[in-house]
């Protein structure tokens, strides 16, 4: 028990102690420690040991963490710091110019795609006239859906009646050139279908020449 | 110690960090001149290493030139530099390299050779000064960081517990215990 009560006591000396240290002792504080100062000599001892510990330490960490002065200069500090953020957007800056590159490229790739394509519809203008056959609405460059029309059609019977050809204009097309001589010339081209249906004339003749 | 500012005079700080905010480079080296010592006290306390000060230090004072616009409410602009040193300090824990390793200890070996030129009291002094700053750096980073701010700065308790955000007793805890650490740790130096 007396132990304890000797821990105790060393305990709230020791906190005494420090907060007279750190200057955050009260006056009714600083008699009791002085008090226990007088009576025990290991905390006299203790009360030594943490002057000398803050003593130090206070020089050391001047010392050791402020450094030698250099470092501690605010202007110099400054001068880095501006430097260095100066740099850092600097090559922030020269970094952004990579997707900016990239950009361009893809810029460029797709305008010469579209004057490809571009060409290509000029080419598809001078096509011949498409042939639409009649058995089907589908788009008559697809060779599947032609065949099945094919397939429908024999399937049907109606492969065996006679067709006609019938050649129409469906549409102009005009094409502004510049000639060599500065001169703009004008192309009309007309743009024609043929159609195939059944020949019920000949259909009609036969009929009427079985009869 | 004398030239730090109490917390009570903090308000004059607001218009240092505005003017930070604006790229003033006065305010910003006037800024740096009262704040490094405490800043510093910070980076040692979370990190123990007095070799990393200086690069973790300018790391927070480019993050405070460059970000000073991030800072919404100015008036808390002390706990925002903290933050900004306590993470660097513990981001330089994380990346302590072979390098730093190899470079300190050069740094150790050139130190030895420079005290073989030194009077014998001045030996006795730096010795003395390595011992606390390798018993300092012993601490656990608990009682470090309250315990260097106390010596470098000289805040009282109540501003101490406000910068680490935990009550006051818990700041006059820790001090007791880093003390009562290092008297062990320095037996045989007392």
């Amino acid at each position: 028990m007396s132990d304890l009560n000797s821990d105790k006591f060393q305990s709230e000396l020791e906190h005494l102690i420090v907060r007279q240290l750190d200057g955050a002792i009260g006056s009714d504080e600083e008699l009791a420690l002085n008090r226990g100062l007088i009576r025990d000599p290991q905390a006299r001892q203790l009360a030594d040991d943490y002057r000398k510990i803050d003593d130090w330490a206070t020089a050391a960490l001047e010392s050791a963490v402020l450094g030698s002065g250099a470092p501690f200069e605010a202007a110099s500090v400054l001068e880095r710091v501006v430097a260095i953020s100066a740099r850092r957007s600097s090559y922030s800056r020269s970094w952004w110019l990579l997707p900016a590159a990239i950009a361009a490229a893809l810029g460029f790739a797709v305008m010469t795609r579209e004057t490809s394509t571009l060409d290509d519809s000029i080419r598809v203008a001078a096509r011949p006239p498409l042939e639409v056959q009649p058995t089907t609405n589908v788009h008559p460059w697809s060779t599947h859906r032609g065949l099945q029309a094919d397939s429908v059609r024999r399937a049907s019977g109606l492969e065996a009646e006679p067709m006609r050809s019938l050649k129409r204009n469906v549409d102009r097309d005009l094409l502004g050139v510049l000639g060599d001589d500065g001169n703009i010339y004008w192309l009309e081209v007309d743009r024609t279908k043929i159609i195939h249906e059944p020949d019920r004339s000949s259909a009609v003749r036969r009929a009427s020449g079985d009869l | 110690m004398g030239t730090m500012p109490r917390l009570d005079q903090l308000d004059a700080e607001d218009a240092i960090i505005e003017a930070i905010r604006l790229k003033d480079r006065y305010a910003f080296e006037e800024f740096v001149r009262r704040h490094q010592r405490w800043v510093r006290g910070v980076i040692f306390g979370v990190l123990g290493d007095r070799d990393a000060v200086d690069d973790v230090g300018q790391q927070v004072w480019i993050a405070v030139w460059e970000r000073a616009g991030e800072l919404r409410d100015v008036s808390r602009w002390r706990p925002w530099v903290y933050r900004l040193a306590r993470n660097a300090a513990l981001d330089a824990g994380r990346s302590t390299t072979r390098k730093r390793k190899q470079s300190r200890a050069i740094r150790q070996e050139m130190a030895k050779s420079d005290r073989g030129e030194t009077p014998e009291a001045e030996v006795i002094g730096g010795e003395r000064e390595q011992a606390m700053v390798a018993a300092i750096q012993a601490l656990p980073a608990l009682y470090r960081e309250p315990f260097v701010l106390r010596h470098l700065t000289g805040w009282n308790y109540q501003q101490i517990a406000e910068l680490l955000e935990m009550p006051t007793d818990s700041v006059e805890t820790r001090l007791v215990r880093a003390r009562r650490f290092l008297r062990e740790l320095l037996k045989d130096k007392l």
